[in-house]
């Protein structure tokens, strides 16, 4: 070992800090080198005499004080977040702003995932009575019993959704026949029943109803809306929903649809 | 017992009782490191308040003075930038041909008193200043190993350097600090021969 390298770990020589090899090589070095045996006595008595000493400062209470302080500052929990926006609680319109854009996107959202519009919905099912009514349509699956031309439009393999046809004989209808119209794109059970107060339309197809009119009226799970002088009735089925228009009044289409029987 | 967990039981009666007991140590690292009482309240109050937001990362069981001290150091060196740093760092050789010389120069490189006699006489404000005299990387590896008395290894990851540096710094630092005493027990009249000090009031 040279001189300059007893000079770089004289302290760990003294501090007792060297690895076997390293202390045998640093003692064989110090045996013929009396600059290295002064090196290793001055670091020696250098740390005698600071073991002896403490160089450890305290911290003046001021200082500690300061400190405490700043701690307690930290541990303060955070008051609640309205707390902490002045902005909102001191502007009740900016709140009064929010929640009418809210309540707007609650009224508007079934809108905007409708499968199509209501305005849509109700003008397409407005021309199908038309064209059923106008003989536009030709009926396929005559049969005056509702169950037999309910097992025939299942039958066809058009629909993708098992479809009911009602039983009105007992309110005085006559079922006219049934057929699988397409609108926009979707296969549609149209059935058509004619009456003292003039041919009802049932229209089922897959997918959800379109949002109802505020005016609407709901009458035991069914929703009564008047549009053009026709009057709707739609209720949603879980797979699929249902349209009854004709021309009747409200109410006397109200007293018609209760005499249906549950599908 | 994971930190955070400790943390999250108690963590302001855990912070007083692991991390606030060292702060004795932790204001004297301070004020040796900065070399000035209002740097070093600065520093000291910047290093708790760190090691309080970050009490979750401290790994119980493990040396909390080591721990505090990494984050003073890390805080030192954020506050002033190396080329600061550097300014007051006298290298190595520059330092040691200065003591050399003035010892020289004193005719006392014979070195003829005994040291351990001599060093026994300085007092412990000549030591502090011989301390805070010492060039920056130094007296860090110093303060580290022979005031906070941490070991080796502990002060080659609060230093992040290999421990081969630090064994060559606390060598370097101890021998400038051995130099810088002798001096100034020549200085001010000490002698090893007796007991008796010399200088009159400087020491009873």
């Amino acid at each position: 070992m040279t001189c300059e390298a007893y000079r770089e770990i004289v302290a760990a020589h003294v501090d007792g800090m060297l690895n076997p090899t390293e202390q045998g090589a640093a003692e064989e070095h110090l045996r013929v080198c009396p600059r290295c045996q002064g090196l290793f006595a001055e670091e020696s008595h250098l740390r005698t005499a600071l073991s002896a000493r403490s160089l450890v400062v305290p911290v003046p209470i001021a200082v500690e004080q300061r400190l405490r302080q700043a701690l307690t500052a930290e541990r303060e929990p955070l008051p609640p977040w309205w707390e902490r926006v002045p902005t909102l609680r001191l502007q009740p319109r900016l709140i009064v702003g929010f929640a009418t854009v809210g309540l707007l996107l609650v009224v508007l959202l079934p809108h905007l995932f409708s499968s199509f519009s209501r305005q849509d919905a109700f003008t397409l099912a407005i021309k199908e009575y038309q064209a059923a009514t106008a003989s536009q349509i030709s009926f396929p699956y005559q049969t005056d019993d509702p169950q037999a031309l309910a097992t025939s439009l299942n039958r066809s393999g058009q629909l993708d959704f098992e479809t009911h046809v009602f039983d009105l004989r007992a309110a005085g209808y006559r079922l006219k026949g049934g057929q699988i119209v397409n609108i926009n794109g979707h296969p549609v059970a149209l059935v058509l029943y004619e009456g003292e107060d003039g041919p009802i339309v049932c229209l089922r197809q897959q997918g959800i109803a379109p949002p109802m009119p505020v005016n609407a009226k709901g009458m035991n799970g069914k929703y009564l809306y008047t549009q053009a002088g026709y009057t709707f009735s739609l209720t949603q089925l879980p797979d699929h929903f249902c349209t009854l228009l004709s021309r009747m009044p409200r109410e006397t289409f109200e007293q018609r649809l209760a005499m249906i029987p549950a599908a | 017992m994971a930190a955070k967990e400790a943390g999250g039981r108690d963590k302001h009666a855990l912070f007083e009782q692991w991390a606030l007991p060292h702060k004795d140590y932790l204001y004297s690292a301070c004020l040796y490191l900065t070399r000035s009482k209002d740097e070093a309240e600065d520093l000291f109050q910047e290093t708790y308040l760190r090691a309080f937001r970050f009490f979750h990362q401290f790994m119980p069981g493990t040396n909390c003075r080591a721990w505090l001290l990494t984050i003073m150091h890390n805080a030192f060196k954020n506050r002033y930038p190396q080329r600061l740093r550097a300014a007051r760092t006298v290298e190595f050789d520059e330092a040691e041909y200065a003591y050399e010389k003035k010892l020289l120069e004193d005719g006392e490189g014979n070195r003829d008193n005994p040291a351990e006699l001599l060093l026994s006489r300085v007092v412990d404000g000549e030591i502090t200043e011989a301390l805070r005299a010492l060039p920056e990387e130094y007296r860090t590896t110093f303060l580290l190993v022979d005031v906070e008395e941490l070991s080796y290894d502990e002060a080659a990851v609060v230093l992040g350097c290999p421990i081969g540096t630090v064994r060559s710094r606390l060598s370097r630092a101890r021998r400038l600090l051995h130099k810088a005493l002798f001096t100034y027990a020549r200085e001010r009249g000490y002698t090893g021969g007796d007991q008796s000090v010399t200088k009159t009031g400087t020491r009873s």
